[in-house]
């Protein structure tokens, strides 16, 4: 290894802490729960359910009596790239694909009014974001990841108040928890020349880099919802962001079996988030709904990491991000085609804080739109289930000024499908 | 005008107007098909024939009873091209003009609601692809293509359903056939790896089969607005042939994209309809066409670098009575083929279209259609190829089609 390869290990680290950074397209929060919003992506303005909790809280008011609610989302995302060796030729022949790579999006709540006209409570205990891949061991996309797994869960507790007929409004305190486990290998050789990770029997000098991070958050929101005309809802909502600091263990194990151990802690920022939306019934059994989120990603500019116990001499060092602002929008359309059903489309346009010289293979969230389908249903007066699916597809990526050593200058298409379901019971 | 009088002359006409014809303005397979179509460019949200199994098959609810639609659309290319040379001097002095550039698209139709008011069952077979076009054999433009025949068959089964008086929907599956027969000037860039008996022109054949699906949702809130909702699958092509005087075989594949349309339908007046679509290919995903050989000679890859392609369109329909409705639109077109790896295979680009027509109900259950469309593609001026046999060139290109249609509701 080079003078440089200090720098160029915690290169490498900092690229697999990316993923606690941005590991979504748009927010870091995955928004797909309840049927509504991913049978109709166009939620804000009309959350009609338990969910209301995470898209906007004053919308507890449409709920009644006390209602228990469950919901879930299945992720699989596919991924097809290809890296530019530094000649700008793609390699290897054949496109690279995750061996797999899933998302969950868990939420059970629990809202109530007290026997109250005007006052909503609620509880909800969900993961925005659970998400797992793995790369294939043999493939030159192992120096970037191997594998990860990143786990962000909410409690939140919820409060709303009607004001007026036309006016309510709502606020969340939520408690956030966030886990992360990634893995790459680590050559020397490759990091002195990237080129050498397209070569044969490199891999048996490969070592592992096993990294972990842990860390504990508060944040708050609070939203509105006006209805100033019969059939016509408007919502707002502004969620708080956090800083983050992801503590944990950063394992290295030569190929020779070496192994060198470290603590690392690593600070990012969660973006603040504006959203907005608009339900109007253009007609009987119909409701046509628009949304607008926004996530001020500017603040994470950079990333930084400081090691407990030094490395080849270095303590941390501090990764540019330059990300930009995040934007989502989205329309939707419901219809009440028979008593006690109602069928959802929708589509969405996101556009990623991430620039393009920032994407990694491992993490490759660009800009993406998608469609959405969903049908409700309520069997008896209390219980409400739906079903729903999601499609995602990435812009293409097309990387040729990667940041990170090894680069990540690659080539791909990616897509996702989500299926979620949900149950109501109001008691 | 007598009705039968009438329809004569609007099928003597459109026979005449059809001649020669045909090209292709959006993606791999063809949606200019049915005289709607064609003359409005916005049918996603109100189609009231059999092209409806492919441009939304839940408004095939839109045609009750058992019906049988026929249609043909014919199109006729212009272009001129001249290349540049290594000291960016235009060449030859005359421009280069395809010997022919036409296309074909017939359209069989059939569709029954089986005496249910919410059922519609139907299948369609019909070209999606139907296109000739060749360059002269020699020449500075034969290395990017000297003759292309290529043709896609597509056999559809649609079912659609009445979910409520206010909401329809549909969805097919289509087996799709393609086969094409193609040749290009052999270069050290395309021929190296194989025998010396491909000789000056390397000419390949392939077929291959593969199928997608569709689903449309229509929605009409109220009586006056209809909305449209379509997704219809890609596919992976792979077309398996010969290498022309070898024993080479080979495999060439490639992408069809997903496409996402939306639409909206509005009669804003008494009689009068208009109508706006957009419509999005993921051609995103021909990055590359590659050519797999047999017998060890290797492969080849023809960079694409597609992005998305993009269109979008606007029409009005005039319902002078309940046997005449005259149409007219606009469509504009953002091709997804970069002008860096721009080939002659593949001349479409970003376009305007106009388009005019009618339907002339001849009797009750006899409807008979004539539409014609032109379309202008946008100056290409191409002088950063990145082709392994690089293609720059200065070029203008325009296409008329012509469909006629006829439908008969039993």
């Amino acid at each position: 290894m080079t003078s440089s390869g200090p720098c160029r290990v915690l290169g490498s680290i900092l690229v697999l802490l990316s993923w606690s950074a941005a590991v979504r397209a748009g927010g870091f929060s995955n928004m797909e729960f309840g049927t509504r919003r991913m049978g109709m992506y166009a939620v804000i303005a009309k959350p009609d359910d338990a969910t209301a909790i995470f898209h906007n809280p004053a919308g507890l008011v449409l709920t009644k009596g006390t209602t228990s609610y469950v919901s879930m989302a299945w992720w699989l995302v596919t991924a097809e790239t290809r890296l530019y060796d530094s000649e700008g030729v793609l390699r290897p022949d054949e496109n690279i694909k995750p061996d797999r790579a899933q998302a969950l999006n868990p939420f059970l709540g629990f809202t109530t009014d007290f026997g109250t006209k005007r006052f909503r409570a609620g509880i909800a205990a969900y993961a925005p974001n659970v998400f797992g891949t793995a790369l294939p061991d043999d493939a030159p996309t192992r120096y970037l990841a191997l594998d990860a797994l990143f786990v962000a869960g909410r409690f939140s507790g919820s409060a709303a108040y009607q004001v007026t007929d036309q006016f309510s409004v709502g606020a969340n305190i939520n408690l956030l928890t966030m886990y992360l486990n990634v893995s790459s290998m680590l050559n020397a050789s490759v990091l002195n020349d990237p080129d050498n990770k397209f070569k044969d029997g490199i891999e048996q000098y490969d070592g592992r880099l096993d990294i972990e991070g842990v860390d504990y958050g508060v944040s708050w929101d609070v939203g509105v919802l006006f209805e100033p005309s019969p059939g016509l809802r408007l919502g707002a909502v502004f969620a708080s962001g956090v800083p983050v600091e992801l503590e944990g263990d950063v394992t290295f194990t030569s190929a020779d079996g070496d192994v060198v151990t470290s603590t690392q802690k690593t600070t990012f920022a969660i973006p603040f988030t504006l959203q907005g939306g608009v339900n109007y019934e253009i007609a009987t059994d119909f409701e046509l709904a628009a949304d607008i989120r926004y996530w001020h990603y500017q603040v994470n500019h950079e990333q930084r990491t400081t090691l407990g116990q030094p490395i080849m001499g270095l303590s941390g060092l501090v990764s540019p991000r330059r990300y930009g602002n995040s934007l989502n929008i989205a329309v939707g359309l419901l219809h009440r085609f028979a008593p006690g059903w109602e069928a959802m489309v929708g589509y969405q346009h996101d556009w990623s804080p991430i620039p393009p010289e920032s994407i990694t293979v491992d993490n490759p969230n660009g800009d993406r739109h998608g469609v959405a389908a969903g049908i409700r249903w309520y069997p008896t007066g209390g219980i409400r289930v739906g079903l729903a699916v999601v499609r995602n597809w990435f812009e293409l990526i097309n990387n040729q000024e990667s940041q990170s050593n090894p680069p990540s200058n690659a080539k791909g298409v990616g897509t996702n499908m989500a299926i979620g379901f949900d149950l109501s019971w109001t008691m | 005008m007598q009705k039968g009088v009438s329809a004569w002359v609007v099928i003597g006409v459109a026979i005449w107007l059809a001649g020669p014809a045909g090209a292709l303005a959006e993606g791999y397979l063809a949606t200019d098909l049915g005289v709607r179509r064609l003359a409005t460019r916005a049918v996603v949200a109100h189609v009231d024939d059999g092209t409806a199994m492919t441009h939304n098959p839940a408004c095939l609810l839109l045609n009750p009873g058992t019906t049988l639609y026929l249609g043909h659309t014919a199109s006729l290319g212009e272009m001129g091209l001249r290349v540049y040379d290594e000291a960016g001097k235009l060449e030859p002095a005359q421009e280069i003009s395809p010997n022919q550039w036409y296309q074909h698209l017939p359209y069989f139709a059939a569709a029954s609601d089986f005496g249910l008011p919410w059922l519609r069952i139907g299948t369609t077979l019909h070209l999606a692809r139907g296109r000739l076009l060749e360059f002269p054999r020699s020449g500075p433009s034969s290395a990017s293509l000297a003759t292309d025949i290529s043709w896609t068959l597509r056999w559809g089964t649609v079912a659609a359903f009445r979910i409520s008086p206010k909401f329809d929907l549909g969805f097919g599956v289509q087996l799709l056939h393609a086969s094409r027969n193609w040749s290009i000037a052999a270069t050290p860039a395309n021929s190296s790896s194989l025998p010396d008996e491909v000789g000056t022109t390397l000419k390949r054949e392939g077929t291959g089969t593969s199928y997608n699906f569709n689903l449309g949702l229509h929605f009409q809130p109220i009586k006056p607005l209809e909305l449209g909702v379509v997704f219809e699958t890609g596919t992976l092509m792979e077309l398996v042939g010969d290498v022309y005087g070898t024993d080479v075989t080979h495999t060439t594949s490639f992408a069809i994209p997903f496409q996402l349309s939306g639409g909206a339908r509005w009669v804003f007046a008494r009689r009068f309809a208009l109508s706006a679509d957009v419509r999005m290919w993921h051609y995103q995903v021909q990055q590359e066409e590659r050519t797999i050989y047999s017998d060890g000679y290797g492969e080849m890859g023809n960079p694409k670098n597609y992005m998305q392609s993009f269109a979008w369109s606007a029409g009005l329909s005039y319902a002078h009575s309940a046997w005449l409705e005259v149409m007219l639109g606009y469509e504009q077109e953002f091709s997804g083929a970069p002008e860096s790896t721009y080939q002659l295979d593949d001349p479409t680009h970003d376009g305007h279209t106009v388009g005019l027509g009618m339907k002339v109900g001849v009797l009750p259950e006899l409807e008979l259609g004539v539409g014609v469309a032109q379309t202008w593609f946008e100056l290409l001026n191409i002088q950063e190829s990145a082709l392994p046999d690089p293609f720059n060139a200065k070029m203008h290109a325009s296409m008329t089609e012509v469909t006629v249609d006829i439908q008969w509701t039993m």
